[in-house]
């Protein structure tokens, strides 16, 4: 689906990036916190939000994110919009909220690629494990997670953007 | 290749334009979208949580052909229990920090996810000192 297309779904204006309205997107994800966002998203995706902060379009720009959609009618400052425009990320408001918007988008064949981790994460176990041997402060942990092989991601031919570790699952959208 | 910036606690509007600077020297220094994607998001999450945590702090970067080494230092409260503080969905955040779509207890997970090696040391009343590497996929990463 191309921006241009959610665009016409959702009966969306655009404020900055129009030059980027065939750009082709392959997926979404509904997100109002940007720990999230950065925890389970993956690159060249579509985000929808009501989360009207400049850190919204960093962490986007951080996330090779292709466009930010803001619901529910709100409205980003000039401020937000000219950092969007440097960034490059195209921004789209839209009045219907979240749900809504996310429902006409997957209705019509835009789906969610997260990463939630729907299988057993990698390594959180171990951090507490040597960690917890010396939990005063100036306490030291040292772990590595370069040698993890990874699990099942169980959402295709994803190698390539998927975060370092063991993710996955078949959730489709955060 | 060394790069060093500044952050200030609770400056929000100058929060993440370290990790931004960063991205972008990546780039162009050749190193391919992935690995600059997943070292910006560690250097985001390190600045945020100096922003957010801490009085001040330095996020610096170490290029190199094999491996990108991102330490993140910084004066502040120090982290009592690091075990917990790892844990998913624990945060100290207060609730103004959460009104702006933070402090979901993820940042220093997603900073181990996100690299090949984590290192975490800190000191209540003195501050939290956090390296993390990510090695680079190839030779000739680096053009």
């Amino acid at each position: 689906m191309r921006l241009r297309d959610v665009m016409r779904i959702l009966d969306a204006t655009v404020l900055t990036g129009e030059d980027k309205l065939d750009q082709e997107i392959e997926a979404a994800c509904g997100c109002d916190l940007i720990s999230d966002l950065l925890a389970f998203t993956r690159a060249r995706m579509l985000v929808l939000t009501g989360l009207v902060t400049p850190q919204i379009i960093r962490a986007a720009e951080m996330m090779d994110l292709l466009g930010i959609v803001f619901v529910r009618g709100k409205k980003p400052t000039p401020e937000i919009v000219a950092m969007a425009a440097e960034a490059g990320i195209p921004v789209l408001c839209t009045s219907y909220p979240l749900y809504e918007s996310a429902g006409l988008l997957f209705e019509a064949g835009l789906r969610g690629k997260c990463a939630w981790p729907c299988a057993e994460d990698d390594g959180g176990a171990a951090t507490s494990a040597s960690a917890s041997a010396s939990p005063s402060p100036g306490t030291r942990v040292d772990t590595s997670t370069g040698t993890d092989t990874g699990t099942s991601t169980g959402i295709g031919s994803d190698t390539d953007d998927k975060p370092h570790g063991a993710r996955g699952g078949s959730c489709d959208a955060p | 290749m060394r790069l060093e910036c500044k952050v200030t606690g609770g400056d929000f509007q100058a929060a993440g334009e370290a990790a931004a600077k960063l991205k972008r020297t990546l780039r162009q220094v050749g190193i391919d979208a992935e690995t600059a994607r997943r070292a910006a998001i560690v250097a985001y999450e390190a600045e945020m949580n100096i922003v957010i945590h801490a009085f001040r702090g330095v996020l610096s970067v170490d290029i190199s052909p094999e491996r990108i080494e991102i330490v993140a230092d910084d004066e502040g409260p120090g982290i009592p229990d690091i075990p917990l503080a790892m844990q998913e969905g624990y945060s100290t955040a207060p609730e103004h920090i959460r009104e702006m779509g933070f402090g979901a207890g993820l940042g220093l997970p997603n900073m181990k996810r996100y690299s090949d090696e984590f290192h975490i040391e800190s000191t209540v009343g003195r501050g939290t000192n956090v390296r993390m590497v990510i090695n680079l996929p190839s030779k000739g990463s680096l053009t």
